[in-house]
This record gives structure tokens, sequence and C-alpha cells, in this order.
């Protein structure tokens, strides 16, 4: 069961950084800036990527 | 959507994943024999099969369109992320090869240990946790997809290539670019999750390129994940020599 939920949804470092780039692409939403969303996200995540390479 | 950009990420992601996969079931198969190797890889391939059916028709059935499409969406990013970064790893140097030929023979011992029963398991546990990520990506791509069968048919159509392969080498599946598919399938994965996690979150209108802003998702996160690699593998070279 615990590979299940680990392939399903990674270890807890992914779940918490892929979770803090979604709630910031929802709090531009919100806050009517989702051109400033669609710009930031692809580098955000590209950058959590590459973290997550070192790592 | 086009029904390619269903079936070309299932289509490679499958492969990456079978070859895995047929290496175990090779290396149980040299202990209890092809039938009960191939009978414990059936049987994982028909709980994946059940899996998708019940998930896939519960996806289609049940919730909004934007709430489906977040949920997928998310989790696109949460298991696309992990692709690319394992790629990015090993393009970079930071992370060695994944190499079926050591898979194979560490199955091989973990075998000596064990009795036919915990071989049969290891070829079904195997196939299973193999085939899970092909379940998510058929059941994410099938789901939002008008032609749901297509990302079926394309995990199929991986298994039924990676089964001819091996049943022609019969040893384990080396000369896969397996680092490079994963590449491309993690752009693809990540490209996929960005641009159906924003739309549901900010509407229809949030990509004015609409499914043309995939292929410019894709482009960034492979030209980027390939510059960030050759950066990090340029930063490791002179700590390695010291």
């Amino acid at each position: 069961m615990k590979a299940f939920f680990k392939t399903l949804f990674g270890d807890i470092p992914n779940l918490v950084t892929v979770g803090a780039v979604v709630g910031f692409g929802a709090l531009m939403v919100q806050l009517g800036e989702t051109h400033v969303a669609a710009y930031a996200l692809p580098p955000l995540l590209l950058a959590t990527a590459a973290w997550f390479a070192c790592r | 959507m086009n029904e390619w950009a269903v079936f070309v990420p299932t289509f490679l992601a499958a492969t990456v994943e079978w070859v895995e996969a047929f290496t175990i079931v090779l290396a149980v198969s040299l202990s209890i024999g092809w039938l009960r190797a191939g009978g414990a890889a059936a049987a994982a391939l028909a709980a994946l099969a059940l899996m998708t059916v019940v998930t896939g028709g519960v996806l289609r059935l049940g919730g909004g369109i934007t709430a489906l499409e977040l949920m997928i969406g998310v989790l696109l990013l949460l298991f696309g992320v992990r692709w690319l970064a394992k790629a990015m790893a090993r393009q970079a140097g930071l992370k060695a090869l994944h190499s079926e030929e050591k898979e194979f023979e560490e199955t091989r011992d973990a075998l000596k240990k064990g009795d036919r029963a915990a071989a049969w398991l290891i070829a079904f546990k195997g196939v299973l946790l193999e085939g899970l990520e092909v379940w998510l990506i058929v059941v994410a791509l099938g789901s939002h997809s008008a032609h749901p069968l297509v990302a079926v048919e394309g995990a199929l159509a991986a298994l039924a290539m990676v089964i001819a392969a091996g049943a022609i080498i019969r040893a384990p599946l080396q000369r896969v670019p397996e680092n490079t598919i994963k590449f491309l399938v993690g752009a693809m994965i990540v490209s996929f999750g960005t641009y159906w996690t924003l739309e549901a979150l900010g509407g229809p209108a949030t990509w004015p390129l609409g499914d043309w802003t995939l292929l410019i998702l894709f482009a960034f996160y492979l030209l980027g994940g390939f510059a960030i690699s050759a950066m990090l593998r340029v930063r490791e070279a002179p700590e390695a020599t010291r």
C-alpha cells in the first residue's frame, strides 16, 4: 500500500513543493492575475524538478 | 485534443515501465519457468486492467469537469515532476543510469532466498508496481480525452512491442534509450499537468493559444530540463576531479 501511494503522490517534499506551486497559482488566479500564474508556474515547476534532481 | 497527443506519451511511458517489468519477469522465469512467471504477469495485468476500467469509469461519471481537470492536473504534476527530475539527475550524471542488467541480477539474487511462491509474488508485484505508473497515465490522459481508448491502445501497443522484442531477444532489453524516453515523457506529463491545473483554476481563457500551448510548454520543459542538466554536469565535474 505504501508503494501504491508513493507511486501516486511521491514523498512528502514532492507533495509540499508541488502543492505550494499550485497554491501560488490558485492565489494569483484569485487575485485576478491569471496571466502571472501562466508565466510563473512553468519556471517554478522546472525549478522544483531541478531541486529534486540535485537532492 | 489530438489523439496523437494522448497516444504518444502513453506509449512512451508504458514502454519504459513494461521494459522494467519484463526484466523482473524474465529473471523470475529462470527460477519457476515461463508459464508460472507469465501467469504472475498476466494476473498483475488483469488487476491493472480492472483498476483502469473502474477508476476510468468513476472519473468520467462523477464530479464536474473542472474538479476532474484540477485533480488530474495536480496528479500529473506530482508524477511528472518526479520523472523529469530523475531524467535530469541521470542526464547530469548525479544519478546512475537505470541498468536492466543490474535489475536482472538483483532480482535473481532476491530469488535465491525464497521459494516458488515467493518467486511468483516477485513477478506479480514487479509488474503491478511498474504498471501502476502506466495506469495513472492511461486514466489521467484517457479520462480527459474525447477518445479514452486511445490511451489504452498506447499502453497495449507498448506492451505488445516489449513482449515481442523480449520473446525474440530473451534477455534484458538494455538498448532501449530509457533516460531519453523518460525525459520526453516527463516533459509531456508536466506540460499536461500545468495546462489542466491552471485551466481548471482560471478558466478556458487562461491559455489564449488553446491546445497549442501544450507544445510551447513541452518545448520549455524539455529544453529547460536539458539546459539545467548541462549546467549541473558542468558544476559537478570540477568537484569530481578534486
